[in-house]
C-alpha cells in the first residue's frame, strides 16, 4: 500500500517534470497541500479526479496551449486505470 | 516592488541624486565646447539627454533586479533557485556597475581638471575600479550559469564552446590590435585631453587587457551556458516562462561586454562625430534596458508558475 502511495505521487510528479521542468515537485506539492490539504506523499489514486481539476485549472491560467494542456491532463487521467 | 528592497533603492536613489548634481552643476569642458561647436547651455541640455535616458536605464536594471529577486525568494530553498540566487547577484552588480562607474568617472574627471597632476594616478584608478566591479559581476552570472548547467547534467556544446573559443581569439586579437593602435593610450595627444591608461603597454596588456578579456570570456560563456540550460531543462510550460529570462540575461551580458569595450577604446571613437558618438550611446543604452525589461518579464511569469 505504501508503496502504491509513493509510486502514485512519484509519477505525478514524473509526468509534471515534462511540462514544469525543476519546479514540478513544487508545483505538485503545492497543488496537493493547498487544495486537497494533504501531504504530498499521502496522495492516492482516490485523489487523483480532484487533483486532475485542479491541475488542469492552473496549467490553463499558465498556458494558452490548450493541446499541451489537455495532452498534460490525459497522461495523468491513465495512471488512475494504471494504479 | 521598489519597497522589497529598501537598502538597495536608496542606494539607487543616492546615486542617482550624486549623478543629477554632477551633471547640473559640473563646469562644462572648453575642449568640448570648442570640439563640438556648441555653447555650455547646450552642452549642459546634451548632457541631460544622456543623463535622463541614464536614470530611466538605472531604474529599470533596479526594477529587473527586484522582479527576479522576488522570483528567487520563492524558490531559494531548491537547488535551481540557488543557481538562480548567484546568476541574480552577479546581474546586480553589473546593474550597479552602470550608475557607479558614470558617478567614479565624473568626480574623478572634476578632481583632475582642477587637480592636473592626480591625472594618471585617477585614471589607472578609474580603470582598476571599473575592473574589479565588473569581474565580480561576471564571475557570478558565470558561477551561476555553470550550476544551472549542472541541474540538467550537461557540459557546455563542445562545438558551440569551440566555436565561441575561435571566435573570442579573433575578438582579442582584435581588441589587443586597437588598443595598441590608440595614440593616446600612455600620454595625451593633441586630440585627446586625458590618456587612456597613462601605463607603458607590457602593463596595459598583462594588468588590464588580459583580465577584461578573461572576464569577458566568462561573460560569454555564461551566455552559452544560460542558453544550453534553456535548450536542455525539461518541462514545456517552463521553458516558454523561462524564455525571456534567458534573453534578458543574455541580453545585459553581451551588451555589457560591447559597452566596456567601446568606453575602453573611447579615445578611437572620439575622433568620430558627435551623431554617430550619441546614436552608439543610445543604442547600447536601449539594449540595456531592454535585458533588463526581459528580465523582469521572464521573472514575473516564473513568479506567476511557483505561485499557483
Amino acid at each position: 500500500m505504501m508503496v502504491n502511495e509513493l509510486t502514485i505521487y512519484e509519477e505525478i510528479t514524473k509526468i509534471s517534470e515534462d511540462y514544469f521542468g525543476p519546479m514540478a515537485p513544487r508545483f505538485v506539492s503545492r497543488m496537493v497541500t493547498n487544495h486537497l490539504h494533504k501531504e504530498p506523499r499521502k496522495v492516492t489514486t482516490r485523489d487523483l479526479p480532484e487533483l486532475i481539476i485542479w491541475i488542469r485549472l492552473a496549467a490553463g491560467l499558465l498556458t494558452e496551449e490548450t493541446d499541451t494542456v489537455e495532452e498534460f491532463i490525459t497522461r495523468l487521467k491513465t495512471l488512475s486505470r494504471k494504479h | 516592488l521598489l519597497l522589497t528592497n529598501k537598502k538597495l533603492t536608496s542606494l539607487y536613489l543616492l546615486l542617482i541624486v550624486i549623478y543629477l548634481s554632477q551633471t547640473l552643476l559640473a563646469p562644462v569642458s572648453k575642449l568640448t565646447l570648442s570640439r563640438y561647436h556648441i555653447d555650455s547651455t547646450q552642452a549642459r541640455l546634451l548632457t541631460l539627454t544622456i543623463a535622463i535616458p541614464y536614470i530611466i536605464i538605472w531604474s529599470v536594471a533596479l526594477m529587473g533586479y527586484l522582479r527576479l529577486s522576488t522570483y528567487i525568494n520563492l524558490i531559494q530553498k531548491y537547488k535551481d533557485g540557488a543557481a538562480f540566487r548567484v546568476i541574480s547577484r552577479g546581474i546586480l552588480w553589473l546593474g550597479l556597475w552602470l550608475p557607479l562607474s558614470t558617478i567614479i568617472n565624473n568626480f574623478f574627471f572634476e578632481y583632475y581638471s582642477a587637480h592636473h597632476g592626480a591625472t594618471a594616478d585617477l585614471v589607472r584608478l578609474n580603470n582598476y575600479l571599473n575592473m574589479i566591479i565588473l569581474f565580480g559581476g561576471f564571475w557570478l552570472v558565470y558561477k551561476g550559469s555553470g550550476q544551472l548547467l549542472a541541474l540538467v547534467k550537461k557540459k557546455p556544446d563542445t562545438v558551440a564552446s569551440q566555436i565561441l573559443t575561435l571566435a573570442f581569439i579573433a575578438f582579442s586579437a582584435l581588441y589587443v590590435f586597437l588598443t595598441l593602435e590608440d595614440s593616446a593610450r600612455r600620454y595625451p595627444t593633441h586630440s585627446v585631453a586625458t590618456a587612456t591608461y597613462y601605463e607603458p603597454d607590457w602593463l596595459i596588456i598583462i594588468t588590464l587587457v588580459i583580465p577584461r578579456l578573461l572576464y569577458w570570456f566568462l561573460g560569454a560563456q555564461a551566455v552559452q551556458n544560460i542558453y544550453l540550460y534553456r535548450r536542455k531543462v525539461k518541462g514545456r510550460l517552463y521553458k516558454h516562462a523561462l524564455n525571456n529570462l534567458a534573453l534578458g540575461l543574455g541580453s545585459v551580458v553581451t551588451t555589457t561586454i560591447l559597452l566596456r569595450c567601446l568606453q575602453s577604446l573611447s579615445a578611437p571613437l572620439e575622433r568620430l562625430s558627435l551623431g554617430l558618438l550619441l546614436g552608439v550611446v543610445y543604442v547600447l543604452l536601449i539594449l540595456i534596458s531592454v535585458g533588463y525589461v526581459l528580465i523582469a518579464k521572464g521573472a514575473k511569469k516564473l513568479q506567476q508558475l511557483e505561485e499557483l
